[in-house]
């Protein structure tokens, strides 16, 4: 049978390229369009998630509505070792967060302070990496590491003092001055206008929280599922503390995240809407061809049903052909924008920035749409294909012969 | 006649016509469904920008972006006054408002962000934009009383306040000193864009000046009668002033809602284009089948006499006739379910605040925009030109003897 | 009234393969003004081949064909379509209308194309379809007309564009024998009333019977004529 339906479509080569070719052309549209979104998503939650926020972080409870020094976790009441041995743990990373006034004396700006052991970070912080100009500071010392786009808007260079003016904890004030030992960029627009970086006790010591910290962010090993950890980690930390998850940190990110592709989805789905008019016409197409030849096949004794599955086996090789080819096409253009994504400039760029964004498009290279698509394309097929099959049940062997 | 021809040739095969106009409606419904839905999520944003936060146009001290805020200021008090006189009496000008602008810190008992404090004219602020509209709790500096301040609900939200809390505002004065005041939230205001209300803070005016002396006047922000040809506007006004003041149109001030203007053009006829040439694919497809059908019928005409050229248009005329058919039904369809869709809006409120942080609303008015009418009229025609041509290269290559005994 | 209408000289026509097929073999004739002539012979003889030379629908390998001493087979491709628009009238054995058109648009068409203004056009067609018998079919579509009146509307329009001559192809091998008849009495009396020159192609023995010349045709070549 697979002979027949194969040989069938080389009877017709330009109806078969016609399908093929709409086939694959809306595959490869939306494929690319579609690896193109997820791409820039999975590489923003990469980036904000997994190298500076984490999957999973830990708090006091109520420390994230907050945002309040008084909501820390002493260091002592954490089970770390029992943590650290949950499967999907890489690493545990301490941090101290808070806000100040950070001034040189002519200007100022209100940051983030980030009190943190670099070593221990994650990767968007490990700060070794970032670092444009001068070194990282030495630890427990009284020097800092500014953001880009924060030494920018304060002009300061490397060796310039800082003046930090705060709130510390349960009321104390917190203040200080500090030397700025380097310059870092970091990958988070957000977090470049507006960071400040310490090492831990400095910070510690600084706002009165010796031996406290803010946030205890669980890295988590590769391919690790942030899910299954959390559920593992959560009978191992006291009642009073909080376990978040990357979309409870950042629920508005979702959300723009699941606006944006629902717009993505929408348009293909009217793609594929269209597409399908084009391919019913094809099917149409030949079910009108061939009516001769199948009151023929149907009047010397080959089964309806049978000669039914054939159409639909054809139809199915070509759609489904067509989509794997169109996939095929799109692999390696999904592998090279995934790193080597396209650089946005000018206007766009700007504007893009101004909403946080990294003005640079990346795609993924996920099987996942891959298998969407597919399967949309085969249902595709199925559908189309039942106008042939109905019409063959309904055929007069007699009349069809005469046409 | 040929075209008497064209068009009943279309009729011969119904089932078939029915599918390729039928898909050409389709795609040319959907597309006027995305346009009406663009324009009205960009317009909105756009004007809500426009009439709440940041007027037509600003004027600030030429370094306002450089320098530490709180120096770069318009003029002295007397000078202002002159400055907006001259700026009102142009003609596409409706109205002008000062504020002092600063950066600087809130701090609650519980945390502290960093913020942009507007002092603001309350009375001009009236008039100027609808700030006073998007009152969500408390009012717009109408009851009287000392450091008041508005914040924006999702500022708000972050560090736990509510009406009547107490913060400290933390910001540089005339002479570049810190200075820390007291104030209590006297409203709670909330924008379309979540980002803007995370960061301004809006205070009377005179409770800054008993902390920076005189009142300071960093930002005049201008409205123009109409939102029509802003940047030339803008130009003109720049012209007017003297120097040392930069103007800046709203599509400098917040390049973001420009930028999306125009990738939304740019968007909208790619989605067009491609939907067309999914398209193009269901016409050719059409026409090679109506060729084929007909081979003997144009092998008869090619015989007879009829030349290249005359065939070649009586195949264009019929494709061009699936298109006069498709296009106006598909924009018939695509107005009507706008002009439905209108009055009662597309609610996207479940993805609220993910939108919010866009400067998008929730509910989304599409807008009937007749420019695209003619725009999509002429794309559907071009479409049905490139479509005909394999379709007229086959006819054409039909050899006469050969079609005619049915070969 | 000798004056040549067709004149063939020396005409061949040889399809390459692995043995050369001379379907036209050294044919010369020559064609008058008024004559009502059917060229003969079993299938695969040569003269449909012939015949589509004639009517300058094929080229032939060596020879020359002069159309009222014109030599179609120097005329370029697009020259020569206009060539048989104006010179030539065809009758072929089936398809020759339009579906979508009446019989009455049908013969307006041809004139349509040889941009002949609307008046002549309408007049012509009606008085061509009278000519035939069809008066008051003249809204039919060919699908509502039965095989004989079709051919039938097939002649007006082959008349329409005033052709030197009139070329058929088995026009009656579709037919029944009354329609055959009828077919043939009206293609005679236009011969004879107008003058108009008829050359067949067919195997038809009632059209031989009608023909006053006889041209057979064997393995390419003219066996006999009269």
């Amino acid at each position: 049978m697979f002979k027949l339906a194969w040989r069938n479509i080389w009877r017709n080569k330009g109806r078969s390229f016609i399908t093929i070719a709409a086939v694959m052309f809306c595959v490869i549209f939306a494929v690319v369009l579609r690896s193109f979104q997820v791409g820039v998503w999975e590489h923003m939650v990469g980036d904000i998630v997994a190298n500076n926020f984490g999957y999973l972080q830990v708090h006091q409870k109520g420390f994230w509505g907050d945002q309040s020094l008084d909501l820390s976790m002493d260091e002592t009441t954490l089970d770390w070792d029992k943590m650290e041995n949950v499967p999907g743990v890489r690493a545990l990373v301490p941090r101290l967060e808070s806000f100040s006034l950070v001034s040189t004396g002519e200007s100022n700006r209100g940051s983030l302070v980030l009190g943190i052991r670099p070593e221990e970070e994650l990767s968007g912080l490990r700060l070794t990496d970032q670092l444009i100009d001068g070194r990282l500071f030495a630890p427990a010392s009284n020097e800092v590491v500014v953001s880009e786009g924060l030494a920018e808007y304060l002009h300061v260079a490397v060796g310039d003092s800082l003046m930090f003016l705060g709130q510390g904890y349960r009321g104390a004030s917190a203040y200080g001055q500090f030397m700025v030992a380097g310059i870092a960029k970091i990958s988070n627009p957000e977090l470049n206008k507006q960071l400040v970086v310490l090492p831990l006790e400095t910070a510690q010591w600084m706002y009165n929280a010796t031996g406290l910290l803010t946030t205890v962010v669980v890295d988590l090993e590769p391919n690790a599922d942030f899910a299954e950890v959390k559920a593992s980690l959560e009978p191992l930390l006291r009642s009073d503390f909080e376990l978040l998850d990357w979309k409870q940190l950042f629920p508005e990110l979702v959300q723009t995240i699941e606006a944006d592709m629902a717009g993505g989805q929408i348009f293909v789905t009217i793609l594929y809407f269209i597409i399908s008019f084009v391919l019913l016409g094809t099917v149409i197409m030949m079910v009108s061809e061939r009516e001769r030849e199948f009151g023929i096949l149907v009047s010397i004794g080959m089964r309806k049903t049978t000669l039914a599955a054939v159409t639909v086996l054809e139809n199915l090789m070509l759609l489904v052909g067509g989509a794997v080819v169109g996939m095929a096409v799109v692999k390696p253009v999904q592998f090279y924008f995934k790193y080597n994504p396209i650089d946005l400039s000018g206007q766009m760029k700007e504007a893009i920035e101004q909403f946080d964004f990294e003005p640079k498009l990346y795609t993924t290279t996920s099987f996942i749409i891959n298998l969407n698509h597919g399967a949309i394309v085969f249902v595709i097929g199925v559908l189309v294909s039942s106008y042939a099959v109905w019409k063959i049940m309904k055929l007069n062997p007699v009349k069809s012969m005469r046409s | 006649m040929i075209f008497k021809v064209a068009w009943r040739n279309i009729w011969r095969a119904k089932v078939r016509s029915f599918i390729v106009i039928g898909s050409i409606a389709v795609g040319i419904w959907a597309g006027l469904l995305i346009i009406g839905f663009s324009f009205g999520m960009n317009n909105e944003r756009t004007a809500s920008a426009i009439g709440t936060t940041t007027g037509h146009a600003q004027i600030h001290h030429e370094d306002f972006d450089a320098e530490p805020l709180s120096t770069a200021v318009v003029a002295d008090s007397s000078t202002v006054v002159a400055l907006r006189k001259t700026v009102e009496a142009l003609p596409f000008v409706s109205g002008t408002a000062q504020r002092t602008v600063l950066g600087g810190m809130i701090n609650s008992t519980k945390s502290a962000r960093a913020v942009r404090i507007m002092g603001i004219w309350p009375e001009e602020e009236r008039l100027q934009t609808t700030l006073a509209d998007c009152m969500v709790e408390g009012d717009f500096f109408e009851a009287s009383g000392r450091n008041r301040l508005l914040i924006g609900e999702k500022l708000a939200k972050r560090l736990g306040l509510k009406l009547r809390s107490k913060v400290v505002l933390t910001f540089q004065d005339s002479e570049g000193n810190l200075s820390r005041a007291s104030f209590r939230i006297s409203g709670i205001y909330k924008t379309l864009n979540a980002t803007w209300d995370e960061f301004h803070l809006y205070v009377h005016h005179q409770d800054l000046e008993k902390t920076l002396g005189a009142p300071l006047v960093h930002e005049v922000l201008v409205r123009f009668e109409e939102t029509v040809d802003t940047e030339e506007k803008a130009g003109v006004l720049a012209a007017a002033m003297p120097a040392g003041l930069a103007v800046k149109s709203w599509k400098q001030v917040r390049p973001e809602l420009g930028f999306a203007d125009d990738m939304m053009a740019i968007m909208l006829v790619l989605v067009l284009g491609i939907i067309m040439m999914a398209l193009l694919f269901g016409i050719i497809n059409n026409m090679l089948m109506a060729i084929l059908e007909r081979r003997r019928e144009l092998g008869m005409l090619m015989a007879v006499g009829m030349n290249k050229r005359k065939l070649f248009l009586m195949i264009l005329v019929e494709t061009l006739m699936l298109g006069f058919v498709g296009g106006p039904i598909g924009i018939l369809l695509g107005d009507l379910s706008t002009r439905a869709m209108m009055r009662v809006g597309i609610d996207l409120s479940s993805k609220q605040d993910g939108l919010a942080e866009l400067g998008v609303q929730s509910i989304i008015y599409p807008e009937i925009v007749p420019s695209y009418y003619l725009i999509i009229a002429v794309m559907v025609i071009t479409t049905a030109l490139i479509a005909s041509i394999l379709p007229a290269i086959k006819a054409l290559k039909l050899n006469p003897v050969e079609a005619i005994r049915g070969h | 009234m000798s004056k040549p209408v067709i004149e063939v000289k020396n005409l061949e026509k040889v399809y390459d393969g692995a043995v050369p097929v001379h379907a036209v073999n050294g044919i010369s004739l020559s064609i008058t003004q008024g004559e009502f002539t059917a060229l003969k012979g079993p299938s695969g003889c040569g003269k449909t081949t012939l015949l589509n030379m004639l009517g300058g629908l094929d080229q032939p390998t060596a020879g020359s064909i002069a159309i009222g001493g014109v030599d179609i087979t120097t005329l370029s491709e697009n020259a020569l379509i206009d060539f048989r628009l104006r010179n030539i009238g065809f009758v072929f054995q089936a398809y020759n209308l339009i579906p979508v058109l009446s019989a009455q648009e049908n013969v307006s068409f041809i004139m349509l194309l040889q941009d002949r203004p609307k008046e002549e056009r309408e007049a012509r067609a009606q008085q061509l379809l009278e000519a035939v018998g069809l008066k008051g079919k003249e809204d039919k579509r060919p699908g509502q007309l039965s095989g004989g009146q079709q051919q039938r509307v097939a002649v007006a329009r082959a008349l329409a564009s005033k052709p030197q001559f009139v070329l058929a192809d088995e026009p009656t091998a579709n037919l029944d024998s009354q329609s055959t008849a009828n077919l043939l009495d009206i293609m005679e009396r236009l011969n004879k009333e107008e003058g108009m020159t008829f050359v067949f192609a067919t195997h038809d023995d009632r059209v031989i019977k009608k023909a006053r010349r006889i041209i057979s045709i064997e393995d390419g070549k003219v066996l006999s004529d009269d």
